[in-house]
């Protein structure tokens, strides 16, 4: 079952979504004289190092992260990768490769090395090398227990495909946003998880902007997303993030998380026959305009939320593509509930009325252990 | 670089500022790792889920900890900048693939005239800081200009307070890059003079409950001398970049107080905080006190004072009419702490990978089928990623999910 809607409607919900997008939006870029600067030709084939290249992880996590751009509705794709490649920061080749070099990184996990040129010849991004730092614990799969989100004793990795489609955000010519929930602050949260896995995705505010900056691809199927996480702050350049929260009916109070060792997890505890204000971030990822979508909340004992666990309530939602849209909805623990850990999960748009591009960044999930 | 004169100790946390976040939002003042953005609950990444710390810390390094890192701290006022390229020493480059490849890279040197010498080491009245990034010359008319993301850009004529770290070694020679440029502007609220981040965020100072006070970045306004910089290229022309922001929240930011100008920073009598003034509006995303030069430099000169441990010794001065060479960038394998050995990756058959994967990235129906437009689009992909051009028409619905996801011919 999908929406129809006229020409004239959509046209109305596009023209409005554009009005108030110009006041929403927080993507940065860069102009010369004038002109937008970013990369030429539609499309761009990474040359990547060597070395730092020869395992398959390595491969598919830059992979996975090229992808995942290539899901967000701008007309720039990125192309299979060229392996086994020389790489170096003075030729004018878009590179990528990691290594060891204090004097370049300082301790940071990555970095992006842009040149560009503004004259009368031209106007444009030339290349943009992205260096990762090789002495940083990689993750290259999207294991959520490896996450060090989920390691809060300091012993959790980095995930390679948050950052380096951080980076390859620079390479589209887009700068770091400290004001919302977006990749282009602090990364290794800017993902959707379930069923024991991650992954990372452009999110709404970069999508927006890659698409401004190189045009919307308007046969891209419109997408959206639902994630744990929210803004949270700045940090200089950056936004960081943290997990969305619970509170209680009121929502004058948040509960406090409790972390649970053997599962990996925080959780917060709730009881049987009361109501708690649910916290996710629900995104469009466009394009097009606004979309009417319902989000369905259940409740599963594992953490694999899917439409066949325990329906609880659904809420309806309308969502454009401009900012990310951070929110609380009051929903009851049912009096049947039992004495055990559940997964309170959330589904957008779980009656697939929507015709999506992708559909498994559409699950959510809180952790909560019901007391009494 | 710098060093201590006694070991390194857990200070405790005197007043802590907002720092780093190098490339990808992450801490990486002066080789501090990777580590903090926001935390789990928003406590500067020490983890835990829950959260009461404030709205706005992020990634917190301690300012003396900071210092500890800078070689020199300083106030001064641009008053050159000039390119050079990096001798091809042979490495870094020339890539053996590109026979068009310089093997030179382009850097920035960034003169000060020294208005006051906070850490007491000025080696004269001027410094030169050296920057990967800037105009390569040899490349005009058309000139390429290579710059380092999350870089400070200059301007002659801009003021700062300066934590130099590393000058001639590291590709950005502050304490943690861009965050180690405090500016003096302007403020846009009342004219009068504060400090502001690189990218003109008022630097506040905010108590918490675990410290004295804690420096932050918030607050960003549209000022012109940060979000527009003047390029001038050696033929005599220049370029203007412009930094774009599409959102306008920053501005919206409520005024906040100053703090008096003859604070102390010692405690009242009655044991409270002089910062502690006014209460924090619960859902306030922007507290505190704005900084005025004078204060952040009473700061600095505080905590330099009650750290004697601190040698700071002679720096380096880069000079632009010097040959130098830079590191090797060298392309490394990957080290076998890649992956967590607890949770091996799944190994799934050809078939499974490609089946999880269209289930990953594209809209599955309800039953669980993928529909024909659906691997369609699982087809365009795939010439997106291997330039291979294949006729859908021709090819069976497990054929192209299949073929999506095994290596890519090239």
């Amino acid at each position: 079952m999908r929406t129809e809607h006229t020409a004239f409607w959509a046209a109305v919900a596009f023209a409005c979504t554009l009005f108030i997008s110009s006041h929403a939006e927080a993507y940065r870029y860069w102009t010369c004289d004038g002109t937008v600067l970013k990369l030429q030709g539609g499309g761009l084939e990474y040359e990547a190092g060597t070395n730092s290249f020869a395992s398959e992880n390595r491969r598919y996590s830059l992979r996975r992260a090229l992808i995942h751009w290539n899901d967000a509705p701008s007309t720039f794709e990125f192309y299979e990768p060229a392996w086994n490649k020389g790489v170096s920061s003075s030729n004018n080749t878009s590179e990528i490769w990691y290594t060891t070099d204090s004097g370049l990184l300082d301790g940071a996990p990555a970095r992006a090395l842009i040149k560009w040129n503004c004259s009368v010849f031209s106007k444009k991004l030339k290349s943009v090398d992205i260096v990762m730092n090789n002495d940083v614990m990689w993750m290259n799969y999207e294991a959520r227990t490896s996450h060090r989100k989920w390691r809060p004793d300091g012993d959790g990795y980095r995930p390679a495909q948050t950052t380096l489609m951080h980076e390859l955000g620079h390479a589209l010519g887009l700068a770091h946003s400290n004001v919302r929930y977006n990749l282009m602050g602090s990364d290794t949260e800017v993902i959707n998880v379930n069923d024991g896995r991650f992954q990372s995705y452009s999110s709404e505010d970069p999508s927006r902007g890659a698409a401004f900056v190189y045009g919307t691809d308007n046969d891209s199927k419109p997408d959206l997303a639902i994630t744990p996480f929210k803004y949270n702050g700045k940090s200089g350049e950056y936004s960081t993030h943290r997990f969305a929260q619970v509170f209680n009916e009121a929502g004058t109070e948040s509960l406090p998380w409790i972390w649970d060792a053997s599962r990996r997890e925080w959780y917060v505890e709730v009881k049987r026959g009361v109501k708690y204000k649910f916290e996710f971030t629900y995104e469009h990822l466009g394009p097009g305009g606004t979309i009417n979508t319902k989000v369905g909340y259940y409740l599963s004992s594992n953490d694999n939320i899917t439409t066949s666990d325990w329906f609880l309530e659904d809420r309806n939602f309308t969502l454009a593509w401009d900012v990310p849209y951070t929110t609380k909805r009051t929903i009851r623990i049912p009096n049947s509930a039992q004495l055990q850990r559940y997964y309170f999960g959330a589904i957008i748009d779980y009656e697939n009325t929507t015709n999506e591009r992708r559909g498994s960044n559409n699950r959510a999930y809180i952790p909560i252990q019901v007391i009494e | 670089m710098k060093r201590q004169s006694t070991t390194c100790t857990m200070w405790a946390a005197l007043i802590s500022v907002v720092c780093v976040a190098c490339s990808s939002g992450s801490s990486g003042g002066g080789g501090g790792g990777v580590g903090g953005t926001g935390g789990v609950g928003g406590t500067g990444g020490s983890g835990g889920a829950g959260g009461d710390a404030l709205p706005f810390r992020g990634a917190v390094a301690n300012l003396d900890e900071a210092l500890s890192q800078a070689d020199f701290v300083f106030e001064g006022e641009v008053t050159g900048i000039e390119y050079a390229t990096s001798t091809n020493n042979g490495t870094g480059g020339p890539d053996p693939d590109d026979a068009d490849d310089s093997g030179v890279v382009a850097h920035t040197f960034v003169t000060y005239r020294i208005i006051e010498d906070l850490s007491g080491n000025a080696m004269g009245d001027t410094v030169t800081m050296r920057f990967i990034g800037g105009v390569d010359e040899a490349t005009g008319p058309d000139y390429d200009i290579l710059e380092l993301a999350q870089a400070p850009r200059f301007d002659v004529g801009d003021r700062d307070i300066i934590l130099m770290r590393g000058n001639t070694e590291l590709a950005c020679p502050l304490v943690g890059c861009a965050d180690g440029r405090f500016r003096i502007l302007q403020s846009p609220l009342d004219d009068q003079p504060y400090v502001f981040s690189e990218l003109a965020q008022e630097v506040r100072l905010v108590e918490d409950s675990d410290t004295e006070g804690h420096l932050f970045m918030v607050g960003e306004h549209r000022i012109p001398e940060i979000f527009q910089h003047t390029i001038s290229l050696p033929d005599g022309s220049s370029i203007q970049l412009v930094f774009e922001s599409t959102d306008e929240s920053g501005e919206q930011d409520p005024v906040t107080p100053a703090l008096a100008p003859k604070h102390s920073f010692e405690p009242r009598p009655d044991g409270t905080s002089p910062f502690d003034e006014p209460a924090e509006a619960a859902d306030a995303p922007v507290a505190g006190y704005r900084l005025a030069p004078s204060q952040l430099k009473a700061l600095i000169l505080e905590s330099i004072a009650n750290h004697p441990e601190l040698l700071w010794e002679p720096y380096d001065n880069a000079d632009p009419t010097q040959p130098f060479t830079i590191g090797q960038f060298a392309d490394a394998a990957g080290p076998a702490s890649d992956d967590d050995p607890r949770v091996p990756p799944p190994v799934r058959e050809p078939y499974e990978e490609a089946e999880a994967a269209a289930v990953e990235e594209f809209d599955i129906e309800n039953d669980g089928s993928i529909d024909l437009g659906v691997l369609l689009d699982i087809q365009a992909r795939r010439q997106t990623l291997t330039g291979v051009v294949e006729t859908p028409n021709e090819r069976d619905e497990d054929a192209l999910a299949e073929d999506m996801w095994t290596e890519p011919v090239r």
